[in-house]
């Protein structure tokens, strides 16, 4: 048992989302944040301060010292979208197993370099679709499989927020628009920020689509603001998906059967199930602390203790799937990213 | 002038089992009366007549339309003769509520509008759903600019067909369906689409305007109609609408206008509703509005109320939005390849 035993992770950026997973992952015993990596010295001090983290490395070359660091187990990459491919190829290469964040990378071409070369290693390595790990989906896909619901025929799924007011053009008007999420350089818009999510979603419901369609609307800055999603799967199911940064969607996944339905309200960091099947509803509530990410943790550790180089619960074969879906949606809705 | 249509007298043409809910609406209606009913089947006409205490009872549509104590017709026939039902109608001096789907294509509605033109008559389409409480009040909180520009709706209608507890084999198709009946069968316009889907697709275009794109996927299924199909439309303000519509399961049947400042959720069935929720940040306001009986009266009542004040269509449901809403269809059969045998 001594292995990975506590998993010492190695973050790699300090960022909203290396927050966010610190805060409920530093309240696990058998995890500990090894060490942080920001370029920014100052950056990497607060953290290691707010999580205790023994060891920081910063400076131009943060990311290479801490691949290389003896002392950690895995490496999770939190940066933004853009820089996925280059830092999960820097870990792999130094012999480090990798969690890194969604979406995998910019594009399915990418996500191929990664899963090439995590196989070539024999490293274990998945994207960090966190929502797929909690108890709630645990359960739903147990329910599903003993056909509580009956054969799944359709999913609705979606997730967007508002991120500002409209012009007459019913474009956002966007002050500032190198941020990260309106930035074609960056990767930004709905899709690739939040429209993985139900896609991601779906597919883990239903396998790969065989056909997608999409109608997307571009803002100012050429990045996605809406987008509309169907995908049919070889069955003949369908799932509809709903992205925006323009507006709040009702963060509902619905999954309808033919003797019943799953409902999951805020279904990416879920807390309950609403289950109804023969005439009957039931909630089921899953209480849990923090915002969830334990749960992602817990599994990859799980995972690494068993010696896989996969997740069972997110293949890469499923993450090439998904980076393939977000490929067919964006030539649907003309979006392309610079480079492409 | 004044009082003409006081009470408006209708002639139910059809007698099945949506003209017996239709007329069951109107019983609740003091300044309106069904009439007379007709079927080309003579019994059939007399046994809905003595059913509902209709005192005219025809064993043909020609006669019923001959009626000279008729002022309007109710078409309550399969959508395959809804056209050539309206404009005998029509060509007989009466004015015409059509039921939903207004006709099987858009050719052939255009054909109906043609006419009621022509005669000067009040044709509508029976998309009841629009004429419900809950629907006026959420147009007015639209209005009102409660919820800021809508930019994206969500609403769904299927309903579980087949035999139970199993009713969709490995083919993904349902299994064991009476290729006669009117929602199965081709010939009679069957589908999922055109049954039901139809109303996610008119509610959009009442919220959002004409779409002027479409996209489906759908199953055909063994009888030869649609029976599992997603369908997206998209508006020139570029907002959109993700619906869907089966027969192989029971969607939730719910409904949900996003704009820029909040959301109007309509609780289920929202094509008969009774209750809305509007939702600012982190404030909700539920609106409850209830009425009795099978809810084909606000139709009714609209249909009446711009008839007496001499219009020839109606402001909430115009002929231009019909014909927006069988051209949405047409695009949304051709992109899963269901054409009509008729077509």
């Amino acid at each position: 048992m001594s292995t990975y035993s506590p998993l010492r992770w190695g973050f790699l950026g300090c960022g909203s989302i290396a927050n966010r997973l610190g805060a409920d992952v530093s309240k696990l015993s058998d995890h500990k944040i090894q060490a942080i990596a920001s370029r920014d010295p100052e950056k990497a001090a607060k953290y290691a301060a707010k999580f205790d983290v023994p060891t920081q490395h910063t400076g131009p070359d943060a990311y290479t010292k801490l691949v290389n660091d003896p002392e950690i187990d895995i490496v999770y990459v939190a940066t933004p979208h853009n820089f996925h491919r280059e830092q999960v190829l820097l870990a792999l290469n130094a012999g480090k197993h990798v969690l890194c964040e969604k979406p995998f990378t910019v594009n399915l071409k990418e996500a191929e370099e990664l899963v090439a070369k995590a196989r070539e290693k024999g490293l274990f390595l998945m994207e960090g679709v966190w929502s797929r790990c909690f108890p709630v989906w645990v359960k739903a896909r147990e329910l599903i499989a003993e056909g509580a619901i009956g054969k799944v025929r359709q999913v609705y799924s979606d997730f967007g927020y508002g991120a500002g007011a409209l012009d007459d053009k019913n474009q956002l008007i966007i002050a500032n628009p190198n941020g990260r999420l309106f930035s074609r350089e960056l990767i930004g818009g709905g899709l690739m920020d939040v429209g993985v999510y139900p896609i991601n979603i779906a597919m883990m419901l239903l396998g790969e689509p065989s056909v997608v369609k999409a109608f997307g609307q571009l803002g100012s800055t050429g990045i996605d603001e809406n987008v509309a999603v169907v995908l049919g799967f070889p069955d003949g199911s369908l799932a509809t998906c709903a992205t925006s940064i323009q507006v709040t969607t009702p963060f509902v996944t619905t999954i309808i059967g033919t003797k019943g339905k799953i409902e999951v309200p805020f279904w990416w960091r879920p807390k309950s199930l609403i289950l109804t099947a023969d005439g009957h509803t039931q909630t089921l509530e899953f209480q849990h602390e923090g915002e969830g990410f334990q749960f992602e943790a817990m599994h990859v550790a799980e995972c690494l203790r068993a010696g896989k180089t996969e997740s069972e619960i997110l293949p890469l074969e499923g993450t090439l799937a998904v980076m393939r879906t977000l490929d067919a949606v964006r030539v649907e809705i003309g979006l392309k990213y610079p480079g492409e | 002038m004044s009082n003409r249509y006081i009470p408006l007298r209708w002639g139910i043409l059809g007698a099945g089992s949506i003209a017996s809910r239709f007329t069951e609406s109107i019983a609740l209606l003091s300044d309106q009366n069904v009439v007379a009913v007709g079927s080309r089947d003579a019994e059939k006409a007399a046994a809905f007549g003595s059913k509902h205490s209709i005192p005219n009872r025809h064993g043909s549509y020609e006669a019923l339309c001959s009626d000279a104590e008729v002022d309007a017709i109710y078409v309550a026939t399969p959508h395959t003769f809804h056209k050539e039902h309206s404009i005998l109608a029509l060509k007989s001096g009466k004015h015409v509520l059509c039921e939903k789907p207004f006709t099987i294509n858009r050719a052939e509605a255009e054909a109906v509008v043609a006419v009621a033109q022509e005669t000067g008559l009040f044709l509508m389409e029976g998309m009841w759903s629009r004429f419900f409480p809950v629907w006026d009040k959420v147009r007015a909180l639209i209005a009102e600019g409660a919820i800021g520009k809508p930019r994206m709706l969500y609403a769904d209608f299927g309903f579980r067909c087949g035999p139970s507890p199993s009713n969709v084999g490995d083919d993904g198709k349902i299994i064991g369906l009476n290729p006669q009946a009117r929602l199965f069968n081709p010939e009679l316009g069957g589908g999922a689409i055109m049954d039901v889907g139809i109303y996610p697709v008119s509610l959009a275009q009442m919220l959002l305007g004409d779409p002027d794109q479409v996209a489906c996927l759908g199953t055909i299924g063994h009888t030869g109609v649609d029976e599992n199909a997603g369908m997206l439309l998209h508006f020139p303000s570029g907002a959109m609408a993700i619906t869907s519509t089966s027969f192989q399961v029971s969607t939730p049947q719910s409904a949900t206008l996003i704009g820029e400042h909040g959301k109007i959720e309509v609780a289920a069935p929202w094509w008969t509703p009774r209750k809305l929720t509007l939702t600012r940040g982190s404030e909700s306001e539920v609106f409850e509005l209830p009425f009795d009986g099978p809810g084909f009266q606000f139709e009714a009542m609209h249909f009446a109320e711009r008839l007496r004040a001499g219009h020839t269509q109606s402001d909430i449901l115009t002929h231009s939005d019909s014909l927006a809403v069988m051209g949405a269809l047409d695009n949304l059969r051709s992109q899963i390849g269901l054409k009509y045998p008729m077509e």
